[in-house]
C-alpha cells in the first residue's frame, strides 16, 4: 500500500506535507477497526490547492508549446491521485459509519470524530435502517418490550481486539502489554499488536498503521 | 410450519442470507408473493450483467418471514398464558401459606389438647407437601416462560440479521451502479436515462414483460428485475438511501465519490461507445460527441460515470 502512495513524494507543486498527512490518515483509517478523527483541515487545504492547481493548468493550456503539454499532464496526474486517495478515504469512513452506526451514535467520543456532514449521514442512515426494520417486522410482530435496539449484541461495537500492523515513528523503550509483559518498541520498526494496546499511541501520532 | 418451534424457521432466513452472500445472488424477499430470484453477476466491477431467472422456489420456503412472525405471536401468547397460570399457582400458594400460619396461631391458643395437636401436625404436613409441589409447578412455569422469551429474542436477532444482510446487498448494488449518479447525470447532460438501457445486455429483448417496468425504473436507479425482488419497506429504503447519498455528495462537490474505486493509472483512456449518448459537456469543459460504435481517446475523469453506467467500454 505504501509503495503505491510513495509516488506522492515526487511532487513539488502541491503541499507534500498535506498529501502525506492525508495518505497516512487514509491508511490508518483503513487499518483501524474503529472510526478515527476526521482530518477536516487537511482536506480543506488540499481541496483549496486542487482548485488553485486546476486554474493553473487551465492557464497552461492556453499556451500550446509541446513541453508545456508534458508539465500539464504531470499536474493532472497528481490531481487525479490526490482525488483518488480523498475519495477512498471518505468512502472508507462512510462504510465504517454504515457498519457501526449504532455504536457511533451511542458514543459521544466517536461522534466527535465525525465531520458535520458525516454525523448527519450517520443519523439519517440509522433512521432509514430503523424504519425498514420497523416496517418489515419490528412493530407488527414483537411486543413493545422487545422492540428496543439497545441490546449490546445488536449495537455491535467495533472489535478493538483486532490485531494491526504498525510502524513506530519514535523510540518508546519498554511498552507495557495487557498481559503484564513489556515489549521494547524502537523507532522505525514494524510490529503486530492488538489495536487497543496501541490505540493511544496512534492518536498521538507516534505510530502509523501500515 | 410448527407453532412450537424455537427459532428453527428463522434459521432458514440466515441460511438464505449466507447463500446469497456467497453466490452474489439477490433473492426475492422471503414472504408471500415473491417467488423468483435474481442473479447478479459482478463483471469487471463496473458492468452489471443481469440475468432475470424466474425460478419457482419451494412455496413453503418463500413465506419464511411470515412464518417467523407467526411463531413470534405464538411464543408471545404462550408466555402470557404461562405467566397467567403461574399467577394462579402463586396466589393458591400464598393462600395455603397464610392458612398454615392461621392454624398455627390457633393451635398455640388451644395448647394441651393432644388429640387436636396430632391432627394439626398431620394437616400441617399435608399443607407443607402441597406447598412444595405448587412451588415446583410455579418454577416450571417460570422456566417455560423464560425459554419462550429467549426464543423470541433469538427470532428477533435472526430477523435483524436477515433484513440487514439485504440492506447491505441493496447498498452494494447502489454503489456498484455509481451511487445514484444516474439521476444527477440525467440533469447535467440532458441524457435520457433508463435502467433498461443502462444495464440489460440484450437490448433487443423488447418482448420481455419486464421491459415496460424497466423503463419506469429510472427513479430507483436499479433495474426492475431487482426492485421486483424487494419488499415495499426495502424499496422505501432504496429511495431514502439514494437521496441520502445525494445529500452527502452535495457537501463534497470537488470529489466524485461514486466513481469506481480504482487507483488512477492513465490520464487518458481509449473507450468504445456501446450505447449512444450524443453530445455532452464534460467536467473539464470539453464537449464530447459520443455516438454508438465510435472509439475515442478521452480524459478518464470525463467519462468515468459513463463507464460505470455501461455506456462506454474501456478498450
Amino acid at each position: 500500500m505504501l509503495a503505491n502512495t510513495d509516488t506522492h513524494d515526487t511532487t513539488d507543486t502541491t503541499d507534500t506535507d498535506d498529501i502525506q498527512l492525508l495518505t497516512q490518515a487514509w491508511i490508518n483509517e483503513r487499518g483501524a477497526p474503529e472510526i478515527l478523527a476526521f482530518e477536516g483541515q487537511v482536506i480543506d487545504r488540499l481541496l483549496e490547492l486542487l482548485r488553485a492547481q486546476e486554474e493553473h493548468v487551465e492557464e497552461l493550456s492556453n499556451d500550446d508549446a509541446n513541453d508545456i503539454d508534458f508539465v500539464r499532464s504531470v499536474y493532472l496526474h497528481e490531481a487525479d491521485r490526490v482525488k483518488f486517495v480523498l475519495q477512498s478515504y471518505l468512502r472508507t469512513r462512510l462504510f465504517k459509519i454504515e457498519q457501526k452506526t449504532l455504536a457511533i451514535l451511542k458514543s459521544p467520543e466517536y461522534q466527535a470524530c465525525l465531520s458535520e456532514s458525516e454525523l448527519a449521514y450517520a443519523q439519517r442512515f440509522n433512521q432509514i435502517v430503523q424504519e425498514t426494520y420497523e416496517k418489515s417486522f419490528l412493530l407488527d410482530s414483537l411486543p413493545p418490550s422487545l422492540q428496543s435496539m439497545d441490546d449490546p449484541n445488536i449495537v455491535g461495537a467495533p472489535d478493538l481486539n483486532q490485531a494491526v500492523f504498525f510502524r513506530t515513528k519514535v523510540d518508546f523503550g519498554d511498552h507495557l502489554l495487557p498481559n503484564g509483559e513489556t515489549l521494547d518498541l524502537s523507532k522505525n520498526k514494524i510490529y503486530l499488536l492488538r489495536y487497543n494496546t496501541i490505540k493511544a499511541l496512534l492518536k498521538n501520532g507516534a505510530i502509523e498503521l501500515i | 410450519m410448527s407453532t412450537t418451534g424455537y427459532a428453527e424457521e428463522a434459521l432458514k432466513l440466515i441460511r438464505e442470507a449466507k447463500r446469497a452472500q456467497e453466490s452474489g445472488m439477490f433473492y426475492g424477499y422471503n414472504d408471500n408473493g415473491w417467488f423468483f430470484k435474481v442473479r447478479v453477476v459482478l463483471k469487471d466491477q463496473l458492468n452489471l450483467l443481469l440475468l432475470n431467472q424466474p425460478i419457482p422456489t419451494n412455496t413453503k420456503c418463500n413465506q419464511v418471514v411470515r412464518n417467523v412472525k407467526l411463531e413470534l405471536k405464538h411464543l408471545y401468547a404462550s408466555i402470557r398464558g404461562l405467566m397467567g397460570q403461574r399467577e394462579a399457582v402463586v396466589s393458591q400458594l400464598s393462600q395455603l401459606q397464610s392458612a398454615m400460619v392461621d392454624s398455627d396461631t390457633q393451635q398455640e391458643e388451644q395448647e394441651g389438647d393432644y388429640d387436636n395437636e396430632s391432627q394439626h401436625t398431620l394437616r400441617n404436613q399435608q399443607t407443607q407437601s402441597q406447598i412444595e409441589s405448587l412451588s415446583t409447578v410455579s418454577t416450571g412455569f417460570t422456566v417455560a416462560a423464560q425459554m419462550n422469551h429467549w426464543a423470541m429474542h433469538r427470532n428477533k436477532r435472526l430477523l435483524l440479521v436477515y433484513h440487514r444482510s439485504r440492506i447491505d446487498a441493496i447498498r452494494d448494488m447502489v454503489w456498484e451502479l455509481g451511487g445514484g449518479a444516474a439521476a444527477s447525470l440525467a440533469e447535467e447532460g440532458g441524457v435520457k436515462l433508463n435502467s433498461n438501457n443502462m444495464m440489460d445486455v440484450d437490448d433487443e429483448d423488447t418482448n420481455d414483460p419486464d421491459h415496460q417496468a424497466n423503463l419506469n425504473a429510472g427513479a430507483t436507479g436499479l433495474p426492475a428485475s431487482i426492485t421486483r425482488a424487494m419488499s415495499p419497506p426495502e424499496l422505501d429504503f432504496l429511495s431514502a438511501y439514494r437521496s441520502l447519498l445525494e445529500e452527502y455528495r452535495g457537501t463534497m462537490l470537488d470529489i466524485d465519490l461514486s466513481a469506481p474505486l480504482v487507483p488512477p493509472k492513465d490520464l487518458y483512456v481509449d473507450v468504445r461507445v456501446v450505447k449512444e449518448i450524443g453530445e455532452v459537456v464534460a467536467d473539464s469543459g470539453t464537449v464530447l460527441k459520443l455516438m454508438k460504435g465510435e472509439q475515442h481517446y478521452v480524459r478518464r475523469s470525463d467519462v468515468e460515470k459513463f463507464i460505470t453506467l455501461g455506456y462506454l467500454v474501456q478498450v
